[in-house]
């Protein structure tokens, strides 16, 4: 808090932030959850319906097989970005030669849009031309190409691989910054003390780090939750419903089906529970 | 000792070809057509053809979509810096007894996925008479980007020694002008670090510019790219040609910008 006494014109500051925000945030919010409460097509008179909308949605097996999918997203996001990134980051923490190289290098999807990604992996998983499948035939494993995304055994990981792949570099930004802040002199006693390298690694870094892995782990559990782009653009949930995540069904309720209250019920449900989950990784990382 | 360092080496390469490949690749295939991409992969093109790229600009609205995306982030970051900057200068600069509520009140927006909002925001665009329009997207863009900006600026900005403020005010400085004189200068470094942030968000934008941006002609480069997709279907060169368009201003920016856009990104994520 600053120390300047309090005026009018301090108000005035706040005024344009606060029109913006309770319009463009407060009141969509509030109107998402009100209508969550309705049966209502957008168009006729809504009819109150209480809580009759999540009963369904609780029944809803499309809705509920998406939450199981972004689990195992989730789950493979927290292992693989996140830890990756970690082991990445670990091994570039001293200087290195070339390390500004990679250090560069593993950033670099990172600022592309997620629709431009996701369009390179349609090229990348192309029956056709996809490097992957390319790649099989070369070395005689031609039985295994595939259309990744268009078979329903590969198409949920093969959704999933992107994202991890586009934002590795995100995280391993931030761990790398939080790591060149652990004090040089804890690793130069343990040095001393005759420490390898992998009993520095989990009994200095990783401790050290553990509220950083913290935020890590819960922005990568609330992107999986959050993200449409991916799933969206590279597969519209298909084949049939293989890749269908809860965003991409309650976009088509809502813009589709035009099915607003099941629809918004939809948008609260999936705003609890990344709520959920942030409070629960906190308390774990915490125990 | 020097066989972990060839490991170390060999798992930095490794992951280095990973992440470069796939653009090396259709770089490569952006100067080929659809014939010769089906032929063979290369990753370097037999000749270099500029045919994709001069149909692209001639023939497709991803020029016009990429300036649409030039104007509206624009708009979007002027009116995110006229709202959260003097947000946090009231917040970090002033005693009074709500200021830890404004705070909080602008965090919840942290905890609501933009995902779930965003059906009711395309209604009241409706009933505002904002669909249709061009810049009004603008509004929510800044809304977005607001509470990670705030948190950002107000720590920048209680950096900054207290006494200044009560210095300039002894001086006969107004309030506007500590604002606009001391204050605004001084937190230089954060306003640029909030700035490549919302640039990045919201260029990056895909999903609310498909659903508030309705008019064809209002689409930017991400929306566009994606109707490119199914236009293109067939035409591996044209699609390559589209996806290169796209993200080489964003390595471009990022080449000049890297250390900036690095630490700004790693500050963003652990204070939002």
């Amino acid at each position: 808090m600053g120390t300047l006494r309090f005026r009018p014109a301090v108000l005035l500051c706040m005024l344009p932030a606060f029109v913006l925000y309770g319009l463009f945030f407060v009141v969509p919010f509030a109107r998402t959850v009100f209508n969550s409460l309705y049966e209502w097509n957008g168009m006729d008179e809504g009819v109150f319906v209480g809580l009759a909308n999540y009963t369904e949605l609780a029944r809803d097996a499309l809705f509920r097989t998406g939450f199981l999918r972004v689990g195992l997203w989730a789950a493979l996001a927290v292992v693989l970005k996140v830890g990756a990134a970690l082991l990445l980051a670990n091994l570039l923490r001293d200087k290195l030669r070339f390390g500004r190289f990679f250090e560069g290098a593993f950033f670099v999807p990172v600022v592309i849009s997620s629709a431009a990604i996701s369009l390179l992996f349609t090229l990348l998983y192309d029956p056709d031309i996809g490097p992957l499948n390319v790649m099989l035939r070369t070395v005689g494993l031609g039985s295994l190409t595939r259309a990744w995304l268009g078979n329903t055994d590969t198409a949920l990981l093969a959704v999933i691989a992107v994202p991890i792949w586009h934002t590795i570099g995100y995280f391993f930004v931030i761990l790398l910054a939080a790591m060149r802040n652990i004090p040089r002199e804890l690793y130069e006693a343990a040095r001393i003390d005759g420490a390898g390298a992998r009993v520095t690694f989990t009994h200095i870094t990783v401790p050290l780090l553990v509220p950083v892995l913290q935020v890590c782990c819960v922005l990568a559990i609330t992107a999986a939750l959050k993200s449409f782009d991916y799933v969206f653009l590279m597969t519209r949930g298909g084949p049939g419903t293989a890749t269908e995540v809860p965003v991409t069904t309650m976009y088509k309720t809502i813009f589709v089906n035009l099915q607003l209250g099941y629809g918004t019920a939809m948008a609260t449900v999936i705003f609890l529970v990344a709520l959920l989950a942030t409070l629960i990784v906190r308390r774990v990382a915490r125990a | 000792m020097k066989a972990s360092r060839g490991i170390v080496y060999l798992v930095l390469c490794g992951h280095a070809v990973l992440t470069l490949f796939p653009f090396a690749w259709v770089l490569s295939n952006s100067f080929r057509d659809s014939d010769a991409i089906l032929t063979s992969m290369r990753l370097w093109p037999e000749h270099f053809s500029t045919r994709n790229f001069a149909n692209l600009l001639e023939a497709t609205n991803i020029p016009r979509a990429f300036a649409n995306s030039v104007s509206i982030t624009a708009v979007s970051l002027a009116l995110l810096l006229a709202t959260a900057v003097p947000l946090a200068f009231a917040i970090a600069r002033f005693r009074f007894k709500f200021a830890e509520y404004v705070y909080i009140f602008f965090a919840l927006a942290v905890l609501v996925p933009g995902v779930s909002v965003l059906p009711m925001t395309f209604r009241l665009f409706n009933d505002l008479g904002l669909l249709g329009t061009k810049f009004g997207i603008c509004l929510v863009y800044a809304t977005e980007q607001l509470p990670v900006s705030v948190f950002l600026l107000v720590s920048f900005m209680r950096a900054i020694p207290h006494e200044l403020d009560e210095a300039a005010l002894i001086d006969g400085c107004g309030i506007a002008d500590l604002f606009l004189r001391v204050i605004v200068p001084l937190s230089r470094n954060g306003i640029v670090t909030v700035v490549i942030l919302a640039f990045v968000a919201i260029w990056n934008d895909y999903l609310t510019a498909l659903v508030l941006l309705p008019d064809q002609e209002n689409r930017t480069l991400s929306v566009a790219l994606a109707y490119a997709k199914d236009e293109y279907r067939v035409d591996y060169g044209m699609m390559s040609a589209a996806i290169v368009f796209a993200i080489t201003p964003m390595l471009v920016l990022y080449f000049v910008l890297k250390d900036r856009i690095t630490t700004g990104m790693a500050a963003g994520a652990v204070k939002g």
